[in-house]
């Protein structure tokens, strides 16, 4: 079971912070790789919020084909953080050129593109890019999309970090959400390392998805650019809380109402029973069968953790007003938020979906027999 | 050392964590260095705490700040105590064997899971599966979980001992302090709790009531649970009996007792109380539809025994062209009423002796059962000589009906004698000089003795007085005859001999002339005599030429010869030969020339090919066909009136044309009492249901007619042997008495299922199995 | 008997028929319940003679020899009484002296029973045992992150919806709009398929019923049953259980004016309507209930004059193309209930199904699609058409479901799979299979025959005279004479084991798989298969 920490943080934060909350449930993961997501960026990234970022890996050939690329369709870079590693890695962690994390300028002819359509656009140039890198090996590319970057390697969480040196100060975020992988795949493939991410919207999950193949033909039919890859039962997650809140529109306590709908005489009582009904039978292809902890992040910065109905992985929340964190062990918790009333911590059973949002101030548990706070319709 | 003293150890070298593995070792290596405090700054690591058997007796402390992993204190021995100071990651107390774990806040996911004993006290909350999968060793106290707050879902999973209390303080969830779906699969333990919860599984746990022991055992250990927690100041509020309730485990048989409404009551009480009575059809079917066993009786038997006496005819009388039912002459010898045998027979024909007992092939015979069988038949011709002696019965007097009979051959003589046997007058007229037709004038005596057929005639002549012999009629005569009776019945034969119209045909002499002339002894055959039609005539013939000198006796056919019987065989012994395909080409003095040229020598030519009717005297209105006169099946003719039966409707045995005779009376009998005719014939049985086995088959021929009445299967007629009533396994079969002879074999329906042993068992066939009545 | 007959092309023996009665003389006690218990009168008493000789020791004295006679059953060797191998007689035997046994050969009556020229028909099922549903195995245990599941603790939710579901943008859009959302019910998935009041006896069928609303009512499994075509009592049709019946159409119509005189005073929807286009058992022919079976009770349900035969056209007169079919049946059938109730066609399966399905995916009322494999029974059919007719239900399912998600649309047609499913007993790994594949949910007949009533017939082909009224189980028969055999509440009670050793049966199969709260519909990772060509037909995995 991989191990999973998240934070939100009214200051931003050094990814170590995760890093470290990771080596404390080292018992957890294999050191089969880590995955990092960090969004409302801090330092040099803090005044271009608006351009978006190109994270991947790109041997060096890979990189010419991408300033090429980038170049024909006219973005221009705007800041790079370019992590050259030492030529030799340490051991279990493989060669790379060049771990890139690259802001750019939006072309002149987008200027009157509406937000929408450019975000839509974005989404086109990673898959494209995404294509590319497949067919000669050379890039991999994780994220193309303002104020975000993700750090994804094979290798221990502690000796990737310290090989890419993410203690540097530019790295910075108040939201970062971490995995240490527990590999589950016949070969470590670096699109199948958590957290997946498409248009604002991320998650990470640990547990083994055993409705993958039919959740995953389901969503490939629903004609959404970005639902592709599926190197890991998990990204069907991400591509969920996608469909959930981007094409159908709902709010984030809908999510656990697709992905594990209540039972027939829990709908009866529930005060939206009617409208969680015909949810459930027109999303019933998305049902996980778990046993999954789900940790995300939401375009507006929110995080939130659901556990799936039947078994309960761990999970705790807990922190105080301005940083709170999501963990998959206590002590994970525990050392990135020493400080905190302790026994305000929050373990999610199977109805609850928990949420700080990006304010900060609260954890906020919705229980799924509650009423939905917006309904669509009565 | 020091009590006071503890020694440190570190997760953290360096400010890099260290493996669990050096941890362990390093807590190990001071305990056996005989440290017993022990203070452990975690950093995640796994399993600190357990497995301090070096220390033997002696009590150990371990003290636990920072953050530890998993499973602190698992497999810990009676002597440890830990405290963490602060939360506790997941499986806290793992397969715990006696440790004393103290939790100072919350504790993750599967708290105490598997522990035996110890106890493991939470100062807060704890995650989900908590209290799973515990045990209870009799070697040891059992284990005890305290939890001051609440416990998360799927609470004691498969608990299988020890002791849980749950206080509800400050719970995670305020409506539920004990889970979702707590208890399931739990075989034993219990848990105190206090405050709300929203159900646990019924078939394994239960609810009971709080006995004083048990309270006093709770309070005690309350008050060291909140000591060690530093929440002594809660006592009082937890002091409160009625807030507290006990969940135990159900016990095996107590499981057993979960019962569901049994079908039929709910069928009585939800099924028909919605649909009303009888259910789903009762309102269209008010029959019966409760079960019913497979071996059944009375109406709801699928098939009744049906006892068939006589339906059906014997293959004897069905075959016999007279129609005489010779299974029953044999029953009346069964019983001893031989004599009633013999004088059956006068009922239906005028010739038993002659016909029946010499000259008939006896078409029964053949069709006998056991002929089929491969068992020789029951041998008539015993019977039938034997009814020489039979006796006429009364006459009844006379009705006035008038009844022509031309012709006194045996279809006349049939007709007549049955005629006068129902009242009617028949009046016989013939050409011949005397009564009985070919019977007496052209038959050899060499194949019956004249005797026989003489007193046959004369017993006939009794019955018949009217007789008109030597009779040449014309058709004026006979259309007289027609107006002068009510009916009239020709029964002429077939007089014309057919020759061949070959060179020389005037030499050949026709077979019953010659046969006539034969018994005239009046003939008189050259040495060499050739016979055209190799026939049963032509072998009478041959025979006669034989007895009449000739020593050459040669029969020729264009087939293969018709001849069969008693008439081949004699003619066979007087030394005649037969070759065929031969065809004459013609007839010379020398003798008959074939289409070859080949000349088979003879002196004297006899030919018998068939002899044919004479119709010239037929009046107008009476159709023929092909040389014959045509008649429905009651041998009436296109005249209404007029009959024709014998040879003159088509060439037969003797036996048919008194069987048509008989026919022909009784049709006449029933146009004369104003009834339209109905025939005599019933259908044949399916010889299938007579079982022969029950006769021996290796007899080979029959002593008397006691032994043929023995070994006849009495087809289709009860023999009245009672095999049914002791074939029947349900002794439903009885014979009723129905006065005289009569009786009948009787079916209890209550009694019978309807196998059909009786019909399987009865060597007559008479019992039927049938299907019963449709019920619906 | 006459061993000595002449012979006819026709004329067996013992040896020449599919069964023969193996009959101990020693054990026999003669008490004539098998002979009345045989359904086709292929036993009777026989009278035997048997012929002992004598002969002394070294030859002295004269040799001789004593004939007896003794009873016995034997066995009819006309083909119209040939024994069918029911094995009732062996049933009713009290002493074990009698059992059937099948030939070591092919039999010849098969050439001799088309007498008359009027070709074999049979009910039954098809003479084919085994088939590709057994050879699936469930090979996704497991094992990763999570370990297997455990049947007997995890809550499960094996339910499926049956009805026309919208994609969720289509419900959200008409939830806002207050658009018209298609009626889609929740149920069971393993559906008890239609079997007619007529060709089942009204025991069968009330237990048949009475089980399933036991399930519901008492159990709350969701468990429904489709009436066939054979109209459903007026009682059911009145009362709050018909929400638990699936009324079924087909081209007879039979007893559709009773339901419809009834629907002002129903107290509730029926689950759904089907409309029958075809089955599995006589693909291209319709039913045929046979005069003798028509009696006054079958007659008031189906509202036809007793005592006729009635056949069911192989087709819907009044529709031209299976396009103008389901458009107008479906309307017809949704208008009737103010389209409140789930209208689906079924139709046999075969290698066209597809393109009923593309018409069903442009159809927006369209409920649903059962297909009804080769492998179903029937009360009455051609063998001919039985044994070398129909399709296998596994591909033409998978085709189906592939097709959809080409389309997307796996979600909103449920397909639903029978014939044959659990034809060698194996009810529940054949379901899983299916489900697996695509299938939605599962309809059942032959099975539950066997099951809950003691059906006789078999893959070889024993028993098999449903048509013929003369069950000897009272199962297919109108005859209260053998129906009553058949214990109405002891049927129900059968219904509900079966329906809850299936689902602990499938938990069993889907908790290994990691499987609990959705059916595992369309989870085709999970099956492997030790045929290659099947593999690949199926998409599914080839293990060895």
């Amino acid at each position: 079971m991989c191990r999973l920490f998240a934070i939100t943080s009214k200051e931003p934060l050094s990814p170590m912070v995760a890093v470290q909350a990771l080596d404390v449930m080292r018992e957890g993961h294999d050191g089969s790789g880590v995955g990092l997501f960090l969004r409302d960026l801090g330092g040099p990234f803090e005044d271009i919020k608006d351009a978006p970022i190109l994270s991947g890996i790109f041997s060096d050939k890979g990189l010419k084909r991408l300033d090429t690329y980038m170049m024909d369709i006219g973005f221009m870079t705007k800041y790079k953080l370019s992590i050259k590693v030492p030529k030799k890695p340490p051991a279990g962690i493989p060669r790379r050129d060049v771990y890139l994390v690259r802001a750019y300028e939006y072309p002149e002819d987008w200027d009157d593109m509406p937000t929408a359509e450019k975000y839509e656009q974005l989404v086109s140039i990673r898959l494209e890019l995404r294509r590319m890198g497949l067919e000669k090996d050379d890039m991999k590319v994780f994220s193309f999309w303002p104020d975000v970057i993700m750090i994804k390697e094979i290798g221990d969480p502690w000796k990737v970090a310290q090989h890419l040196k993410l203690d540097r100060k530019e790295l910075r975020a108040r939201v970062i959400m971490a995995q240490g992988r527990q590999n589950t795949n016949y070969d470590i493939n670096l699109y199948a390392c958590h957290p997946f991410f498409l248009q604002g919207y991320s998650t990470m999950t640990n547990g083994e998805n055993t409705a993958f193949v039919p959740i995953k033909e389901y969503l490939m039919g629903r004609n959404v650019k970005g639902y592709i890859g599926y190197q890991s039962d998990s990204e069907v997650f991400t591509h969920i809380l996608h469909y959930t809140q981007h094409v159908l529109g709902l709010d984030i306590e809908n999510y656990k109402h697709v992905i594990t709908p209540l039972q027939d005489a829990d709908l009866v009582k529930h005060p939206n029973g009617d409208f969680l009904r015909h949810l459930k039978n027109s999303c019933r292809r998305l049902i996980i069968d778990g046993p999954n902890c789900v940790i995300g992040c939401l375009p507006d910065h929110s995080l939130f953790m659901v556990q799936d109905r039947k078994k309960l992985r761990p999970g705790v929340v807990g922190g105080k007003p301005g940083i709170y964190a999501f963990s998959s062990e206590i002590c994970g918790l525990d050392a990135a938020i020493a400080e905190r009333d302790k026994s305000k911590d929050f373990q999610p059973m199977h109805l609850d979906t928990v949420i700080v949002g990006p304010d900060r101030q609260e954890v906020k548990v919705c229980c799924q027999t509650e009423a939905l706070p917006h309904q669509l319709s009565a | 050392m020091s009590a006071k003293k503890y020694h440190q150890l570190s997760g953290l070298e360096d400010g890099v964590r260290i493996e669990s593995r050096v941890l362990e070792e390093r807590l190990q290596a001071a305990v056996v260095q005989g440290h017993r405090n022990l203070h452990i700054k975690a950093f995640g690591q796994h399993g600190i705490g357990g497995r301090l058997w070096p220390a033997g007796n002696e009590a150990v402390h371990i003290k636990i700040d920072g953050h530890p992993g998993q499973r602190v204190g698992s497999m810990g021995f009676a002597n440890t105590r830990i405290d963490i100071y602060g939360p506790a990651s997941d499986d806290v107390g793992w397969l715990n064997a006696g440790a004393h774990i103290v939790i100072h806040g919350n504790a993750a996911n599967g708290c105490g899971n598997a522990m035996a004993q110890g106890k493991v006290y939470v100062g807060g909350n704890i995650g989900a599966r908590g209290m799973t999968m515990t045990k209870a060793n009799p070697r040891f106290a059992p284990p005890e979980l305290w939890v001051l707050g609440s416990a998360g879902d799927y609470f004691g999973e498969f608990m299988a001992g020890g002791t849980a209390v749950v206080c509800g303080h400050e719970p995670q969830n305020e409506d539920n302090i004990l889970g979702y779906r707590p208890f399931v699969g739990m075989v034993s333990g219990r848990v105190f709790f206090r405050g709300p919860h929203d159900g646990f599984s019924q078939p394994d746990a239960r609810m009971a009531p709080i006995s004083d022991a048990d309270w006093q055992w709770l309070l005690q250990n309350m008050k060291v649970f909140l000591e060690n927690i530093h929440r002594p100041e809660l006592l009082e509020k937890f002091s409160a009996r009625a807030e507290w309730q006990l969940l135990v485990a159900r016990t095996p048989q107590e499981k057993l007792t979960t019962r569901r409404r049994s079908m039929q009551a709910f069928r009585t009480d939800v099924w028909d109380r919605e649909l009303g009575r009888g259910g789903l059809i009762g309102d269209l079917d008010d029959k019966d539809r409760d079960p019913i066993p497979m071996v059944v009786s009375g109406e709801l038997r699928r098939f009744v025994p049906v006892w068939e006496n006589r339906k059906y005819a014997a293959p004897c009388e069905a075959t016999c062209p007279t129609g005489i039912p010779v299974h029953e002459r044999w029953r009346l010898v069964r019983e001893g009423r031989v004599d009633e045998a013999v004088d059956l027979a006068l009922a239906y024909t005028p010739f038993p002796a002659t016909v029946c007992g010499y000259l008939c092939p006896n078409p029964c015979m053949q069709s006998c059962t056991r002929q089929i069988m491969a068992m020789p038949p029951v041998d008539i011709t015993q019977l039938g000589q034997a009814s020489i002696a039979a006796t006429l019965p009364e006459l009844p007097s006379v009705t006035g009906k008038k009844i022509g009979v031309i012709g006194a051959g045996p279809a006349g003589i049939s007709v007549a004698w049955q005629l006068r046997q129902q009242g009617h007058e028949a009046i016989i007229y013939d050409m011949a000089k005397t009564l009985g037709g070919k019977i007496s004038s052209v038959i050899p005596s060499t194949r019956i003795p004249k005797k026989i057929v003489d007193q046959e005639l004369a017993r006939a002549a009794k019955v018949i007085p009217h007789v008109n012999l030597q009779q040449n009629l014309t058709r004026e005569d006979v259309a007289r005859l027609r107006e002068d009776h009510d009916y009239l019945v020709l029964a002429t034969g077939a007089q014309k001999p057919r020759i061949i119209p070959v060179p020389g045909k005037e030499r050949m002499i026709p077979a019953n002339d010659f046969l006539a002339a034969a018994k005239e002894n009046q003939a008189k055959p050259g040495k060499r005599v050739v016979v055209i039609g190799a026939g049963n005539v032509g072998c009478d013939a041959a025979t006669e030429a034989a007895r009449l000198g000739a020593d050459d006796l040669l029969l020729i056919d264009v087939q293969e010869p018709l001849s069969f019987g008693k008439e081949r065989e004699e003619a066979e012994k007087a030394g005649a030969k037969f070759r065929y395909p031969c065809f004459t080409e013609k007839v010379t003095a020398e003798g008959v020339v074939l289409n070859t040229g080949e000349l088979l020598p003879a002196d004297t030519v006899i030919i018998s090919i068939g002899d044919a009717p004479d119709l010239d005297f037929l009046p107008d209105g009476i159709d023929t066909d092909r040389g014959y006169v045509k008649v429905n099946d009651h041998f009436q003719t296109s005249d209404a009136k007029i009959f024709a039966i014998g040879d003159l409707v088509k060439p037969g045995l003797l036996t048919d044309a008194i069987g048509a005779g008989r026919k022909a009376a009784a049709a006449i009998g029933e146009l004369a009492a104003g009834r339209t005719p109905a025939g005599l014939q019933r259908e044949m049985i399916d010889r299938q249901r007579v079982s022969l086995e029950y006769f021996d088959p290796r007899i080979e021929q029959f002593d008397d007619v006691d032994h043929c009445g023995s070994q006849c299967s009495s087809c289709g007629a009860c023999r009245d042997c009672g095999v049914c009533i002791a074939a029947c396994p349900q002794t439903a079969i009885s014979k009723t008495e129905k006065g005289g002879s009569e009786y009948e074999y009787v079916v209890d329906p209550d009694k019978c299922i309807g196998c059909g042993f009786c019909a399987g068992a009865c060597p007559c066939g008479v019992w039927n199995l049938v299907e019963n009545e449709p019920l619906v | 008997m006459l061993p000595n007959r002449s012979i006819t092309p026709s004329t067996l023996c013992v040896k020449d028929l599919p069964w023969q009665i193996l009959w101990s003389k020693d054990k026999c006690t003669l008490c004539g319940r098998c002979t009345a218990t045989c359904p086709v009168n292929a036993i009777e008493l026989g009278v035997f003679r048997k012929r002992t000789l004598q002969t002394a020791l070294n030859l002295t004295g004269t040799p001789g020899n004593v004939l007896a006679v003794y009873h016995g059953i034997r066995q009819k060797t006309d083909p119209a009484y040939a024994c069918i191998g029911c094995g009732m007689c062996n049933l009713v035997c009290p002493n074990d002296a009698i059992i059937p046994a099948r030939s070591d050969e092919f039999d010849k009556l098969r050439y001799h029973i088309d007498r008359g020229g009027q070709p074999r028909r049979r009910g039954g099922r098809r003479n084919d045992a085994g088939g590709v549903l057994d050879k699936i195995k469930f090979i996704r245990i497991s094992m990763l992150t999570d370990p297997a599941l455990d049947a007997g603790r995890h809550e499960f939710e094996m339910r499926t919806l049956l009805g026309r579901v919208l994609p969720p943008e289509k419900s959200l859009q008409f939830q806002q709009e207050n658009g018209w959302i298609p009626p889609v019910r929740e149920i069971y998935p393993l559906i008890i398929g239609g079997m007619s009041f007529g060709a089942m006896s009204p025991n069968m069928w009330e237990g048949l019923q009475l089980g399933v609303t036991y399930l519901n009512e008492e159990l709350g499994i969701p468990a429904r049953i489709s009436t066939g075509e054979g109209g459903c009592p007026p009682r059911l049709l009145k009362s709050r259980f018909l929400k638990y019946v699936i009324l079924q159409i087909a081209s007879g119509y039979f007893g559709w004016d009773e339901i419809i005189h009834a629907i002002p005073q129903m107290k509730e929807d029926p689950c759904a309507i089907e409309i029958k286009y075809g089955q599995g058992a006589k693909p291209g022919d319709g039913g045929l209930l046979m005069w003798y079976k028509v009696n006054k009770l079958i007659a008031a349900i189906r509202g036809v004059p007793t005592g006729v035969n009635l056949p069911s056209p192989p087709t819907h007169q009044t529709k031209y193309s299976i396009e103008e079919s389901v458009a107008k049946m479906i309307q017809s059938m949704y208008m009737a209930w103010g389209f409140r109730v789930p209208v689906y066609p079924k139709i046999s399966a075969t290698s066209t199904s597809l393109a009923v399905l593309n018409n069903l995916t442009r159809n927006q009322y369209a409920a649903g699609l059962a297909i009804d494999g080769e492998d179903g029974g029937t009360g009455a059919a051609y063998n001919v058409s039985m044994n070398h007719m129909g399709h296998p239900i596994a591909s033409s399912v998978r085709d189906c479901y592939l097709n959809l998600v080409k389309v997307g649309q796996q979600n909103e047609i449920p397909l639903f799979a029978g014939g044959g499913v659990g034809k060698t007993g194996n009810l529940a790994a054949n379901a899983a299979a299916l489900i697996m594949l695509g299938a939605s949910g599962i309809q059942m007949g032959k099975y539950i025959m066997q099951a809950a009533a003691g059906c006789l017939g078999s893959e070889n082909d024993r028993c098999n005279i449903c048509n013929i009224g003369l069950c000897p189980k009272g199962i297919t028969s109108q005859d209260p004479r053998l129906y009553r055999r058949l214990d109405v509440d002891e049927v129900a009670q059968r219904v509900v084991d079966v329906y809850l050793s299936f689902d602990t049966e499938l938990k069993k199969i889907v908790a290994p798989l990691g499987r609990s709260t959705s059916l595992p519909i369309g989870m085709s990772d999970a099956l492997g298969i030790d045929d290659a060509a099947a593999a690949e037909r199926l998409q599914i995995k080839y293990v060895v």
